[in-house]
């Protein structure tokens, strides 16, 4: 007994180790969904976060742009009951958070909720829900930028349509589904087949030739690209 | 078009002190004459007092609002004008919230949705209350409040929206109770609000006038006003009286809650005081009309720069006045408010009719 | 304070008009009288106090410090304080962290190089007593008077200290103007078929949408962004309604630019 290790805590003499269930089988249920959709690749699944009312996890890889690499999961809590003074439409509350490496400020992060929920109160029918509030969760779990470098405009996108996904799989009324498209920096948040803008992000100056009505045909075909391989999902799962 | 995109002035150098101020402005007299009458040790009817200033000591006064009472003397607890009623001494404030009286005709925006009664935002200490026994429903204005009406006080009255009104009484600690039963009371409609210090309204008996240009004015007695079109309701009732004749049709006829639509109408009045009077929907409004309501909102925003009383009369003058000032956008303008207000005194004097409570610019 | 129902239709179907019928009477492209205050605060190297005809009012400081620049990223920091606001609300961390990019941004480094390895870097502090509309414009007109009023210490010291380990030194007196061209930050707001420039609390309140739009060294440059002004009448604004706010700003921006300057 006495050549116990007593830096460690054992357990108990009958205890036995974790046996994990070998991962060969079932793994590709029905819910993945892998869609070419331009020049990236998108891998779509809802409803993994159980706990939540609705969620959506999106990978984005585009290997035409450097590798740029994207792990995004979204989660939706709502419409629960809001307490305090009457509200006669929704609360709406979008939070970021980076899981793993730390890219952005602070401040970047509040500016980028500030933006999303702009986009989303114009799309989501908040009328339909006095006296609740709806809170959105970002998860961002991993992005690998164009040669290492970060920047909010490429994560743009890709926030707006996993948060879309999850409130479809919430059940959460909305006015249309809403994507978005980027072009070199550019970030437009269509609605209505294009003909609708609910958001516009540029940090950047547009191409000195291409102005304003190119970048926003550019976003606007990305736009659509994005759309239908959300539709084509939706469709094809339910 | 040659309305500037914008003025920036640049204010001159140097924070203007308060010792500074005391040299130059004019306000100087009246500091020197209260300090006279300090020495006097009264200060008269309608002169102008500061915190702690001595107003008289002479110890028969009953002392009223503003002031306070120390070994044998009364003091002002506030800057203001002296006033004595009969043997009651009270200190008028300069500014300061409005403090509603028994009778005023005020505007006011619902603040809260209580247990049967509106809480309402009228600009003073406390929230006014609105008891849903004091409004006018649809279906007749004498028929009992039922349960369903408590449940349905929303689609009455809601948050933020705005009404006219009168105080019915006044609580203990001062703040109203309002009641809106009257068809000239009610949800407001077809107009744009805004507000002036409340120091600036002088009671009359009538606070509702059709001004000329079809626009009809309500200045609330705390300062709350509005500007609306001018509806048949408002021709018709002219002078105070009450007739009722509202033409309008019944917008709110497709809803499924009607209260008291069992009951037999015994009146016309009762049919008039239908949903009608709690639309949310504004009539049809000409871009004229809303270019005039506009014109007389910077009149009086005007006025209110210029610290000038507002008065029907005063309202009008700025009105024609500011014809002067083709576009409507010019009138924005620090200076052209100050000529607008000097351009409405002056046509005061030259007409020589002497105002009650005119107060003098500051200018 | 929130308006009622038929204060905001009637807003609504005003500003839908064409031209639009704004509650003040201002034409489209016109923004509120402004007053401006300069170089009132004496222990900062600049400072602008603005305040606006609905009562808005706006104070800005411009302090400076020597640093070193290879250990500093960004050579201005701006920091906001909105009465009312919490510090940490997303609104106010937002406009500091937007601002702070911005000015980096647009104001080249190069202005504030001291030696070849000192620095100023710039503290902008932003203090907003009141606000009645989105204060962002009301804020960059603020830093603009400032930064323009702004006077650093003279260096009297060579400015090739590389290799010798020498502390800058100043001039006991005499102050040199800051040469920069700060951006200026336009919103407008989209109403139906129009947008307006400048919008006031109760146009901000029936917008379809709020654009920024950023004005520098002579043109529209980015960042421009949607904003949300309010949760009610927020909708998608057709795509031609972008380029309508971005031509608006185009047009005003330079009028503004020179009252601005002609102070």
């Amino acid at each position: 007994m006495n050549v116990a290790d007593r830096r460690r805590i054992l357990g108990p003499l009958n205890a036995k180790p974790l046996q994990f269930a070998s991962a060969d089988g079932n793994l590709q249920d029905a819910h993945l969904q892998e869609t070419q959709s331009g020049d990236e690749t998108l891998y779509i699944q809802q409803g993994i976060v159980t706990n939540a009312n609705g969620s959506a996890y999106l990978e984005i890889a585009s290997p035409t742009k450097n590798d740029q690499h994207i792990l995004l999961l979204a989660s939706v809590y709502g419409p629960r009951p809001t307490r305090g003074t009457f509200s006669a439409r929704a609360a709406l509350s979008i939070q970021f958070k980076e899981n793993t490496l730390e890219q952005f400020t602070a401040g970047e992060v509040k500016e980028l909720c500030n933006f999303l929920a702009s986009v989303f109160r114009a799309v989501i029918n908040l009328n339909r829900y006095p006296k609740s509030g709806i809170d959105i969760f970002l998860n961002l779990i991993q992005y690998v930028g164009p040669s290492g470098t970060s920047s909010l405009e490429a994560i743009i996108p890709a926030c707006i349509n996993a948060i879309m996904l999850a409130l479809i799989d919430a059940g959460i009324e909305t006015l249309d589904t809403v994507s978005a498209g980027s072009y070199k920096g550019t970030v437009i948040s269509f609605i209505r087949n294009g003909d609708e803008i609910v958001g516009f992000w540029a940090d950047n100056d547009f191409d000195n030739n291409g102005s304003y009505a190119v970048t926003v045909d550019k976003c606007r075909r990305h736009y659509i690209q994005n759309r239908n391989a959300m539709l084509d999902y939706i469709v094809k799962t339910k | 078009m040659s309305a500037d995109i914008i003025t920036v002035v640049k204010r001159e150098a140097g924070l203007h002190f308060a010792n500074d101020l005391q040299f130059e402005s004019d306000s100087d007299v009246e500091m020197s004459e209260s300090e006279e009458s300090n020495e006097k040790r009264e200060a008269g009817e309608g002169s102008i007092v500061t915190p702690g200033e001595l107003v008289t000591d002479d110890p028969i006064w009953m002392r009223g609002h503003g002031t306070y009472f120390l070994e044998n003397q009364t003091f002002a607890s506030v800057a203001g004008t002296v006033s004595r009623v009969n043997r009651l001494l009270s200190v008028v404030p300069l500014r300061g919230r409005y403090s509603p009286e028994t009778g005023d005709h005020v505007i006011g925006r619902i603040a809260e949705i209580g247990n049967r009664r509106w809480r309402v935002d009228i600009g003073a200490k406390q929230h006014a209350v609105l008891m849903l026994g004091s409004v006018n429903l649809p279906g007749g204005v004498l028929r009992r409040k039922s349960e369903s009406d408590e449940l349905q006080m929303r689609n009455f009255l809601k948050e933020g929206d705005l009404l006219n009104a009168e105080v019915q009484s006044l609580y203990q600690d001062g703040s109203a109770s309002l009641h809106t039963r009257s068809l000239k009371y009610g949800k407001l409609r077809n107009g744009v609000f805004l507000q002036v210090p409340s120091a600036l309204i002088v009671r009359s008996k009538n606070h509702t006038h059709n001004l000329p240009g079809n626009v009809t004015i309500i200045l609330g007695v705390n300062g709350f006003v509005w500007l609306r079109k001018t509806s048949d309701v408002d021709l018709s009732s002219g002078q105070n009286t009450v007739t009722g004749k509202n033409a309008a049709t019944l917008s709110g006829a497709g809803r499924d809650y009607k209260p008291g639509n069992t009951s037999v109408s015994i009146t016309r009045l009762e049919e008039e005081s239908s949903w009608e009077i709690y639309s949310d929907k504004n009539d049809h409004i000409s871009s004229s009309s809303r270019k005039t309501i506009t014109r007389y909102s910077n009149v009086i925003k005007a006025l209110a720069h210029c610290e000038i009383g507002i008065t029907e009369t005063r309202v009008v003058a700025g009105y024609e006045a500011s014809m002067a000032y083709e576009n409507i956008s010019s009138l924005i303008e620090k200076d052209n408010m100050e000529a607008l207000g000097q351009d409405v005194l002056n046509s005061e004097k030259m007409r020589g009719n002497n105002q009650p409570a005119a107060f003098e610019t500051r200018a | 304070m929130s308006l009622s129902v038929t204060e905001k239709s009637y807003l609504h179907d005003s500003l839908c008009l064409d031209p639009p019928a704004r509650p003040d009477g201002r034409v489209a492209h016109q923004l509120r009288p402004i007053e401006i205050f300069t170089d009132f605060l004496p222990a900062c190297n600049g400072s602008a106090k603005i305040s606006a005809s609905d009562g808005s009012e706006c104070v800005v400081s411009v302090k400076a410090k020597v640093v070193e620049r290879a250990l500093e990223e960004e050579l201005i920091l701006v920091d906001v304080d909105v009465a009312g606001q919490r510090d940490d609300s997303p609104f106010v961390h937002s406009i500091a962290s937007l601002l702070t990019k911005v000015l980096n941004q647009k104001i080249h480094q190069k202005n504030l190089r001291l030696t070849q390895k000192y620095a100023f870097k710039l503290f902008v502090d932003v203090l907003v007593l009141s606000s009645k509309s989105h204060p962002l414009s009301l804020i960059s007109f603020a830093v603009y008077s400032a930064l323009k009023a702004t006077y650093l210490p003279k260096l009297i010291s060579s400015d090739d200290d590389l290799e010798v380990a020498e502390l800058p030194t100043f001039h006991d007196y005499d102050m040199v103007k800051l040469d920069v061209d700060p951006p200026l930050l336009f919103t407008t707001a989209v109403i139906g078929n129009n947008a307006v420039i400048d919008p006031a609390h109760s146009e901000s309140e029936v917008a379809c949408s709020g654009i920024l739009v950023t004005w520098s060294k002579g043109k529209v440059t980015a960042p421009i962004r949607t904003i949300g002004l309010n949760d009610e009448y927020v909708t998608g604004i057709d795509v031609t309604l972008l380029e309508k706010s971005i031509e608006l700003v185009e047009k005003t921006a330079p009028a503004v630019v020179k009252a601005l300057d002609g102070l």
